[in-house]
């Protein structure tokens, strides 16, 4: 079982200080959303997760090792970060994409095997991408393009995954969609998924736990009902909002209350 | 599902299998081209060593002139196509060629140093012109890069902006060197549009080895150009170190271009083009776009030499002049059609 965790995180650009003192476990099998005003790091943080940038302080565990110890490739077999942008003008065909998901297990110059082709084709059959295969990636809508690299997430069998906003860009079908869909492989293949997203609703609904990165540090981090609270949002959003209980399902739902008394 | 993707796949090695072929049976044809004709008949009988009906001139044209000078043509030609490849993937852009950070205003120097020094050195059968050549190409191209790797980053863009930067500097001190040497000046001229003239076994071996350094460095590199192409965080994500990736695709890439300038001077247009029509044929996969790139600029680099050869026989034009008079309307109508079917993409 993956324990991944992080121990007085700090982070600073030159001398700008991006967060500070941040520790969060994260256990098997549990989507925990991350959330945040703009600008307040939520990118940075998922980055230093996967040692793309260096914390200034603090260590990130792996199964207890610090990361700093894991070459690049040992991490990619564990951990797939979900970037924000990808370059999408490349007219590569999605099952290469997706198929470019092994090379932490077979290496770059390694020919595909029989079983890396069954777990391509498991991937792209998971995230229903299997009809959209032949597609170059530029055809994609943008549903389908974050399906793709849920895809690739899969076929890489890392048991990590760092998403960063992925439902930007998405009408409201496709963000349930992409979020049910994540949380469905979490579920069944024991994963961590952290996700960075906007809209605290879906936190609340699609989330086990929700992190509220304010201030250069984690503000609060736990269940939908302990988190989300007035004061909290107040504080991490600037924002004054009623929380008030889904009508089925009893979660918690922010409401904003609108301050102008045009209205 | 998977037999059609097999299909594609199978398909595009089946047009490279056929680009193969082709490079030979050009390469047979040239032969027979250029000041005194052979007849095919001839060429034939002269590889199958039986020598009925050849000629012992037409013997030692074959041997000691058309064949090297073919061999170096294809092996330009890969080298440029293939190292077009190299850069366009580095800058994801596909308008990057082999001179895009300052490979040929190197080359120009060194060379125009040697000519006005009247420098006398070999090695390895290589000319004081053909070493130098080498040596400023790869000697500007390591400048601009150690400008660029400067900011940290080496962001492409300042990889760019250096290359440009050093590169005017640098034809500005090979148009110097001309201007006060200008008895010397046409033979640097000459150099600089390019040509296979003189080409002799000892520089065939000589490109041929450094080509296949550089050459091997990228195809071995592949799969990596795939996930560069998604961007730095994206193939990072994928276990690939973007820094690492684009020294060695710079040196890759600045080997096989060195190779190609030292042997043949500078022969534009074939590194932008090859690799553009390799990718309307087989796609952008790389393990199946360096190939084929690599067979279409040994075809147009024999077909260009060809053609130089022949146009105003018994003169030879420059094979540059020839690549960039073809070369320039084939691009321009692959702008119009890709403009047409909605931008230039990677």
């Amino acid at each position: 079982m993956t324990h991944f965790a992080t121990k007085d995180l700090s982070f600073a650009y030159e001398k700008r200080i991006v967060f500070h003192g941040l520790s969060m476990e994260l256990q098997a099998g549990e989507v925990v959303a991350l959330i945040g005003a703009n600008g307040a790091g939520k990118t940075t943080l998922l980055r230093t997760m996967a040692k793309q940038l260096k914390q200034q302080s603090g260590t990130v565990l792996l199964d207890s090792l610090s990361i700093q110890k894991f070459t690049r490739r040992e991490i990619a077999k564990n951990l797939s970060l979900m970037p924000q942008h990808e370059q999408r003008e490349a007219s590569l065909r999605v099952y290469d994409v997706v198929a470019l998901g092994r090379a932490p297990h077979v290496g770059w110059w390694m020919p595909l095997g029989v079983e890396d082709e069954t777990i391509i084709r498991q991937s792209l059959e998971a995230t229903a991408m299997t009809d959209l295969q032949e597609r170059t990636i530029d055809q994609l809508s943008g549903g389908e393009w974050r399906r793709m690299i849920l895809a690739r997430s899969l076929a890489q069998n890392a048991s990590i995954l760092l998403l960063d906003e992925p439902t930007a860009g998405l009408d409201m079908k496709y963000q349930f969609e992409c979020l049910a869909h994540v949380r469905r492989m979490v579920k069944q293949r024991n994963l961590i998924a952290v996700i960075t997203l906007h809209d605290l609703n879906q936190a609340s609904m699609f989330a086990d736990r929700i992190a509220i990165l304010a201030n250069k540090e984690l503000l609060s981090i736990g269940p939908p009902q302990q988190v989300m609270r007035p004061e909290l949002i107040r504080k991490a959003f600037g924002i004054e909002v009623m929380i008030v209980s889904h009508p089925i399902e009893s979660i918690p739902m922010v409401v904003p209350i609108l301050a102008s008394p045009e209205r | 599902m998977d037999e059609r993707r097999g299909n594609t796949t199978n398909g595009a090695w089946l047009i490279i299998g056929f680009a193969a072929s082709m490079v030979f049976i050009v390469s047979l044809v040239s032969l027979g081209v250029g000041a005194a004709s052979i007849p095919l008949s001839h060429i034939a009988a002269w590889i199958f060593l039986s020598n009925e009906g050849v000629s012992a001139t037409e013997g030692t044209i074959l041997w000691e002139l058309r064949l090297p000078r073919i061999l170096l043509a294809v092996i330009t030609g890969v080298s440029l196509a293939t190292a077009g490849v190299g850069f366009q993937g580095l800058f994801r852009n596909v308008l990057a060629d082999p001179y895009v950070i300052g490979a040929s205003s190197g080359a120009s120097l060194g060379v125009s140093i040697a000519v006005v020094t009247g420098l006398q050195i070999s090695y390895f059968g290589l000319g004081a012109t053909s070493l130098m050549a080498m040596i400023g190409s790869i000697t500007i191209v390591m400048l601009v890069f150690a400008l660029g790797a400067i900011s940290r980053q080496t962001s492409t863009i300042t990889l760019l902006l250096a290359g440009v930067a050093i590169s005017s500097m640098t034809n500005a001190l090979v148009s110097l060197l001309m201007f006060l040497n200008d008895q010397k000046a046409m033979v640097i001229l000459s150099w600089l549009m390019g040509s296979l003239a003189g080409s002799d076994w000892q520089s065939v071996i000589a490109a041929c080895l450094s080509s296949f350094l550089g050459v091997g460095i990228l195809w071995s590199r592949s799969r990596q150009f795939d996930a560069f192409l998604l961007g730095d965080v994206a193939s990072q994500s994928l276990g690939l170190d973007p820094m690492r990736f684009r020294c060695w695709v710079i040196l890759g890439a600045s080997v096989a271009t060195a190779s190609a300038v030292s042997s043949a001077g500078i022969i534009g247009f074939v590194g932008l083009i090859a690799p553009q029509i390799a990718r309307l044929m087989v796609g952008p996969r790389h393990s199946l776009l360096l190939p084929m790139s690599a067979c279409a600029g040994a075809i147009t680099m024999l077909v260009a030499d060809a053609v130089a050869r022949t146009i105003v026989a018994p003169t030879e034009l420059p094979v540059g002049i020839v690549t960039a008079l073809l070369g320039c309307p084939f691009f321009v109508a692959l702008l119009l059609n890709r403009s047409k079917r909605g931008g230039v993409t990677a």
